[in-house]
């Protein structure tokens, strides 16, 4: 299960920061954020608590304008904020639930730019200039398209689920 | 539960403390291979999608542009030649001291987006001399940008297309004229602080200046496409068209800083 986990997370790191970043520039999908969130929610706090400090270590790694440690603490931040939020998002309905990930989509995109912006020009000697139109049309965009993706393999998971005896033949 | 939180904690702590205080770094490298290694064929597979969506959306301009690009090769080919000369006859003289000439050959493995800006990895870092301040180009002598972090076996680059970047340049074959290149947000390149007196015409060359730190001189930026001048402004500003596209990247020169 673990190993599982460990290539989920890895996946997710080639997703969210390889292959969407070569595709534009402003623009980003925050994958291991959902199954950090996914995790927590469904109540395996353990492997949702691992997800984050592995996606965090990954991310720190990579982005070298971070000074290391950086992104796995605001991970595990991530991590303890959705653990004590868990409840709302059991409690409303399948509408809102899509309004929910959206928002706290929302929050995390912004909350991750602000501290890789600031981490990297204030502990690191880069110098990123901060433009505020860029920033919040990235961050609507990045989760607005996270939440289509979640949704759009929500969809695909339920098809998959319910013509899987058709398609496998199992009885 | 709790109890293996708080040794996943004190683990995590304890590698982070490690990280700075011992010499790790060759421990972390070996962390960081296999992510970046896999990450290379992930940016190759965006690339590929950008590429492919764009040829649906474009096919049609793309000939025309394909007709237009290979005349401004055979120009850049001829202004190139020029440059170089040119360059050599500096080096040749008292300022010669001041360019740092030794460069070393890089591979770009990734691109990325950091803090809203587009950022390239390459395969070389401080091991191989390469520090924050490099300037990149590629062996044709376009500039790409230059390297804002290192690590011991990677370094990142940002390009002049990121809207965090600010080159000084100057129009080739013009020692006099100076102006500031920047990003025009992923999209292209604008210059600014040019001189109200400056005559500047769409198609001219603009290459980096002398003033710039750590790079040579005459390395190739983009063209000017329009230059606008409002009545009553201090300097004129220019669109600029790069002569790199950032998708096709793949070796690159980093000039070493003395």
């Amino acid at each position: 299960m673990k190993l599982l986990l460990l290539i989920g997370v890895f996946a997710a790191i080639q997703l969210d920061y390889f292959f969407i970043g070569s595709i534009a520039q402003q623009l980003h999908l925050y994958t291991g954020f959902l199954l950090i969130a996914l995790l927590t929610i469904h109540k395996r706090h353990s492997q949702a608590i691992l997800a984050a400090v592995l996606y965090g270590l990954m991310l720190d790694l990579i982005i070298i304008e971070v000074p290391f440690g950086v992104l796995t603490i605001a991970h595990i931040l991530v991590f303890m904020i959705i653990n004590s939020q868990a409840n709302i998002a059991l409690s409303v309905s399948r509408n809102l639930y899509i309004a929910v990930i959206f928002f706290s989509l929302l929050a995390y995109s912004a909350a991750i730019e602000l501290i890789i912006f600031y981490s990297s020009n204030f502990l690191s000697a880069s110098n990123f200039i901060f433009d505020s139109y860029a920033f919040f049309e990235s961050i609507i965009i990045s989760s607005l398209i996270s939440t289509l993706f979640v949704v759009g393999m929500g969809i695909m998971a339920s098809i998959f689920k319910s013509n899987l005896r058709k398609w496998f033949f199992v009885r | 539960m709790i109890k293996n939180k708080k040794i996943l904690m004190l683990i995590l702590a304890g590698i982070i403390i490690l990280y700075y205080i011992a010499p790790t770094k060759g421990l972390i490298n070996i962390i960081r291979s296999p992510i970046v290694l896999v990450g290379a064929v992930s940016s190759n597979m965006g690339s590929l999608v950008q590429t492919w969506w764009f040829g649906i959306s474009h096919g049609s301009e793309l000939v025309e542009k394909s007709k237009d690009q290979e005349k401004r090769i055979a120009q850049l080919q001829f202004y190139l030649s020029q440059t170089l000369f040119s360059q050599n006859s500096v080096e040749e003289s008292s300022l010669g001291d001041f360019i740092p000439l030794e460069k070393i050959q890089a591979q770009v493995l990734a691109q990325s987006n950091v803090a809203g800006n587009k950022v390239l990895i390459i395969n070389k870092g401080t091991k191989h001399g390469i520090y924050p301040g490099s300037a990149a180009a590629t062996s044709q002598g376009v500039f790409i940008g230059k390297i804002i972090s290192a690590d011991a076996s990677i370094a990142s680059i940002l390009p002049t297309t990121s809207p965090s970047s600010a080159i000084a340049a100057t129009i080739s074959g013009d020692l006099e004229f100076q102006a500031v290149v920047k990003g025009n947000g992923g999209l292209g390149l604008i210059m600014e602080l040019i001189p109200q007196d400056a005559e500047l015409t769409a198609g001219d060359i603009v290459t980096t200046s002398i003033l710039e730190e750590n790079t040579p001189r005459g390395l190739l930026i983009g063209t000017i496409s329009s230059v606008n001048y409002t009545q009553g402004q201090l300097f004129q500003t220019a669109v600029l068209t790069p002569f790199l596209s950032l998708q096709n990247i793949q070796d690159i020169e980093i000039f070493l800083i003395k």
